[in-house]
């Protein structure tokens, strides 16, 4: 067959064009050998004229395509523009009135009678509206949630306004339950102060807080709240920042961490210490006194709280910390490790205190751990877990070593990029430096938005960390449901009243 | 001392390169496919490169009390030192790699269910206190040399 | 002093090898598992199938998936009246084929052949249409009907095979690729035996194949033998049971079985095969996974038959596919699942409106719906 088949190959690569031409009755035997080569055909259009001439026709044929299709575009655009309000509004209606003929199967029904049933916040007075939509001809039974249903509830925080924007906060974690406490009070206060701790520079608080309070497109991608809470804690970084951080990288008020970082250490910790003290003696004491919870409160919280107070004070002690960075005159005594611990050595009187706060505390803890255990195995492990408790605490206090790390690192480069900038303009003459300026200018604010980006990021997650972890874990379950009432969604519509 | 300053610099920064580079690429493959999820996704992204900046930090710190950049003569004991101190900063840097691999998992975990954001942002944070705490040690250190 | 040195820098470099040792492993699988995440948010939840068991027709349903992945391929359907299932089936086909040859392109270099090879099982699954047809002499419209879309090879290439006379013009087109040897082989016991042996050569030439494959790299090979295994397992499982429901003598089942088994040892295989009947093919295995869901459901297997032994191994095995690729979250393993997932997806989906153009009432077939277990920790 050979002298009967022309064959040639064009072009490289994985896939290359073959023509073959051979004689249209041998086709049938050529094909499976063609294929198992894998060869796949290529269908030509049959154009009764010449290649070019074909290839230009097409072209043109494009082109009317092409434009074809952008007098669609503009003709959409068009019917977009005149129709997309009203079809918008009616698909609005339609998806209401679906919602509501879904939910209509959820009711009870007889002849005469309609059953709803739901929950309602308990502020809200119901009677009224019954009566206007009824006429008088209604019936309802309102009941506080039985103990059985705490776990179904759905959940609405009530806060007032300056305190409501933390609720995101409270909300990524997860609603509290029914019989909980709401910890977003707590939260309004501390998360501003750690993240201005964490931040620490006024000025970045001030632009921060500008940028977060204007009303610029950009700021607006983020949620209303958390603009608000931005702001919040904006306000706090510029009294902090101007104590302890500065002013772009400029001497600060009070302490500079880049020359003594000691006393803000200590600060961090000590705000930790009070913040794990209020999370067991504060959040969880009043869960329990909602739950009437006594056994808990006085077993397991009280001891607590006791533990950190005797244990820490202890630890202070042997270390010999001293306030005077704080301008009080105050310093623990100083103690050998474990005499500090050792309840039989000699010591002074607010040593003693503090052993005595420490070992009630573990003493009523561990009893308290046996009496509330179920079985055997649970009166081994609860006074083990009380004891080895005291570890996890050293742990938290370490923690909140971090505000202090971040804030220094957010002054240290605020300090080298400002020190960069001095580096490249000190040796510049007159007429050189009047030039570079203000690109020089330009070039820093960049250098310290780009700062502040990333320190305000760092300080917001690790804040909501210091919160979710160190400080939520103390006492709170979460878990709750969001309360959504069931209501129209309307953007592009409204009811009239009459 | 300027080995110490460049190391707690450079090691940092590599890992971070690395962390940032794994977290990136899991957020560039969800961008892809849902790009309304790419900004959150960047937040993700960012999380291991806070350790090239705590190593910046330490490397500065270094340079600036140490009054390197003024040209003083510096001791081979006290260069020793600062050394040692700026040790753990510089392996604080090696946290930026499992960080970016936890990073890349909440990414690949937030592309399927949305609601989980928080909670991957919590867990990617974890490994972070380790870096924050060699800082920290680094940072005593100097101030205990008294080389700050 | 240099002793410090060498302390830093061993330091340093330990760490470093560590890193880059980890890096390299699970590096290339990042973008991979990240995409492949995304696109399982899109699967149906098992809640939406439900949904769409209870629409009040096919034309809901169709108008439902209009809203997601499948409406390209779905576009040129006839969907009112007599709805033609078998183009139904080929447009789910091609949005899979799609999205595996999207993975052929993401997966990385080391492991791309294999998963070519997981994909060839449309390819085998047409050949083995092909061979049945050849067998029953069916005319050659039909057969290209009967064809599925394959992502590993070409439709050309398919019709020429099923455009093929007999078996020696079959293997006349096969020549020089890879099915020619299994074909060759098989035919001679085609003739003795008829067509059950050559449908069971392919398939056990696909899973060898496979293995073999799984084999070849270091690369993900542990992980990969897991969830191989697990499949092959499976199906040798699914393989016995039904032969011995039918009544086949322990030689000709040994013959069928693929090698090598996973967890199964040969000793097990052999004593399932030679069982008397079912429950004590089981009790062979009763110390394996597989034994211990199975005798779960024993009593339904054999009250209403293998149906119910098919459904929790697949289930089971969807879930060893799950659980590796949620705890192996850097490897291979989530592609892998996703192809499972992807699979179980259309199955659903085609069997639910399979039902509902046979008016089959909504509880029926939400009965029929394959559930993608959650996995409890």
């Amino acid at each position: 067959m050979g002298q009967k088949v022309f064959v040639s190959m064009f072009g490289k690569g994985e896939r290359r064009i073959l023509i073959a031409a051979y004689r249209a009755r041998d086709q049938q035997k050529l094909l499976p050998m063609l294929y198992r080569f894998e060869i796949e055909l290529l269908e030509i259009p049959r154009i009764p004229r010449t290649p070019r001439k074909a290839i230009q026709e097409l072209e043109k044929q494009l082109e009317g395509l092409a434009k074809e299709r952008a007098d669609f575009e503009i003709e959409r655009k068009k019917l977009a523009k005149a129709e997309a309000r009203e079809v918008s509004k009616l698909l609005e209606l339609l998806e209401i009135q679906m919602e509501r003929l879904g939910c209509a199967g959820l009711f009870g029904f007889t002849d005469a009678t309609v059953v709803i049933e739901g929950w309602v916040p308990e502020k809200a007075d119901l009677d009224p509206i019954l009566s206007a939509a009824t006429n008088g001809r209604h019936i309802i039974r309102i009941y506080k949630p039985q103990k059985v249903e705490v776990e179904a509830v759905p959940i609405q925080l009530e806060n007032p306004k300056g305190v409501g924007d933390f609720e995101l906060i409270t909300e990524m974690y997860g609603l509290p339950k029914y019989d909980e406490v709401d910890p977003t009070p707590f939260l309004a206060f501390t998360f501003p102060l750690f993240f201005a701790i964490c931040l620490s520079d006024a000025g970045y608080g001030l632009l921060l807080g500008l940028f977060m309070g204007s009303g610029i497109w950009f700021a607006k991608a983020f949620p209303r709240s958390l603009r608000r809470m931005m702001v919040v804690g904006a306000a706090c970084t510029v009294v902090i920042g101007a104590l302890i951080g500065g002013w772009f990288g400029f001497a600060p008020l009070w302490i500079n961490p880049m020359e003594n970082p000691i006393p803000i250490l200590k600060l961090a910790v000590f705000i930790g210490i009070l913040h794990i003290i209020v999370g067991f003696g504060v959040a969880a004491a009043l869960k329990d006194f909602f739950r009437r919870d006594w056994r808990n409160l006085i077993l397991n919280h009280i001891p607590r709280v006791l533990v950190v107070i005797g244990f820490f004070g202890l630890s202070f002690c042997a270390l010999g910390v001293s306030l005077s960075d704080f301008g009080i005159d105050f310093t623990f005594s100083k103690m050998n490790l474990f005499e500090a611990f050792n309840p039989l050595a000699l010591a002074p009187v607010m040593v003693v205190a503090f052993r005595i706060l420490l070992y009630v505390g573990l003493g009523i803890g561990i009893t308290g751990a046996v009496l509330m255990a179920k079985g055997l195995r649970e009166r081994l492990s609860g006074p083990i877990n009380v004891v080895y408790g005291i570890t996890g605490l050293v742990a938290d206090a370490a923690s909140y070593s971090r505000l202090m790390a971040l804030g220094i690192a957010t002054g240290i480069i605020a300090y080298a990029i400002n020190y960069i900038g001095g580096w490249l303009y000190e040796p510049l003459s007159p007429p050189l430096s009047y030039i570079v300026l203000v690109p020089l200018l330009i070039a820093l604010f960049a250098a310290h938005c780009f700062n502040i980006f990333i320190q305000s990021l760092g300080a917001f997650i690790h804040t909501m960390r210091l919160h979710y972890v160190e400080f939520f874990g103390k006492f709170y379950e979460g878990g709750g449901e969001k309360f959504t009432p069931f209501k129209a969604k309307r953007m592009f519509t409204k009811v009239k009243r009459r | 001392m300027v080995l110490a300053a460049g190391l707690a610099i450079a090691i940092p920064g590599i890992i971070s390169g690395m962390g940032v580079g794994i977290a990136g690429v899991a957020a560039a493959a969800v961008a892809s496919e849902d790009p309304k999820k790419a900004y959150k996704a960047f937040v993700f992204e960012v999380l291991p490169g806070t350790q090239g900046i705590y190593g910046f930090v330490a490397g500065f710190l270094i340079i600036i009390g140490a009054g390197l950049s003024a040209g003083a003569e510096v001791t081979v004991p006290v260069g020793l030192a600062v050394l040692a101190a700026a040790v753990p900063a510089i392996l604080q840097g090696f946290t930026a790699y499992p960080q970016g691999l936890v990073a890349s998992a909440s990414i690949t975990a937030f592309a399927k269910r949305p609601e989980v954001f928080a909670p991957g942002l919590m867990y990617t944070v974890m490994v972070e206190l380790y870096a924050i705490l060699g800082l920290l040690a680094t940072i005593l250190m100097l101030t205990f040399i008294g080389a700050l | 002093m240099i002793e410090v040195l060498v302390v830093i820098f061993g330091m340093i470099g330990f760490f470093f090898a560590l890193v880059i040792f980890h890096a390299r492993r699970s590096m290339a699988y990042i973008y991979c598992s990240a995409t492949i995440s995304a696109w399982e948010a899109r699967l149906f939840p098992e809640a939406r199938l439900r949904e769409l068991a209870d629409a009040p027709g096919v034309v809901n349903i169709f108008a439902a998936l209009d809203d997601t992945d499948y409406r390209q391929q779905l576009a040129g359907i006839q969907r009112e009246g007599e709805v033609d299932m078998i183009e139904v089936e080929n447009a789910f086909r091609d949005n899979s084929n799609s999205r595996y040859l999207e993975i052929l392109k993401m997966v990385p270099k080391e492991r791309k052949e294999t998963i070519r090879r997981v994909l060839q099982r449309a390819e085998v699954w047409d050949l083995k249409a092909i061979v049945t047809a050849i067998h029953n002499k069916t005319p050659k419209e039909e057969r290209l009907k009967e064809l599925m879309p394959s992502p590993t090879m070409p439709r050309e290439r398919l019709e020429m095979l099923a455009s093929a006379e007999n078996f020696e013009q079959l293997l006349e087109f096969l020549k020089e690729s890879e099915y020619f040897s299994v074909l060759s082989e098989a035919l001679g016991e085609y003739e003795e035996r008829g067509l059950i042996p050559l449908l069971s050569a392919f398939d056990r030439y696909y899973y060898t194949s496979l293995w073999r494959e799984v084999l070849r790299v270091k690369a993900q090979r542990s992980i990969l033998k897991s969830l191989v295994g697990c499949e092959i397992d499976i199906v040798n499982l699914k393989l016995i049971l039904r032969l011995k429901r039918e009544g086949v003598n322990p030689e000709e089942i040994d013959r069928y079985l693929i090698r090598p088994s996973h967890m199964l040892t040969e000793g097990m295989l052999r004593a399932m095969a030679v069982a008397e009947d079912i429950r004590s093919a089981v009790d062979v295995v009763s110390r394996t996974p597989y034994g211990k869901i199975l005798l779960e459901v024993l009593p339904q297997i054999e009250a209403q038959g293998l149906s119910a032994a098919d459904r929790v191994l697949d289930e089971m095995q969807l879930k060893v596919f799950r659980w590796l690729a949620l705890t192996k979250l850097f490897s291979i393993a989530p592609v892998l699942s996703y192809i499972r997932l992807k699979e179980n997806e259309m199955k659903n989906l085609r069997a639910i409106i399979r039902l509902k153009v046979d008016k089959v009432e909504p509880q029926k077939i939400k009965e029929t719906i394959v559930k993608v277990q959650k996995i409890e920790f």
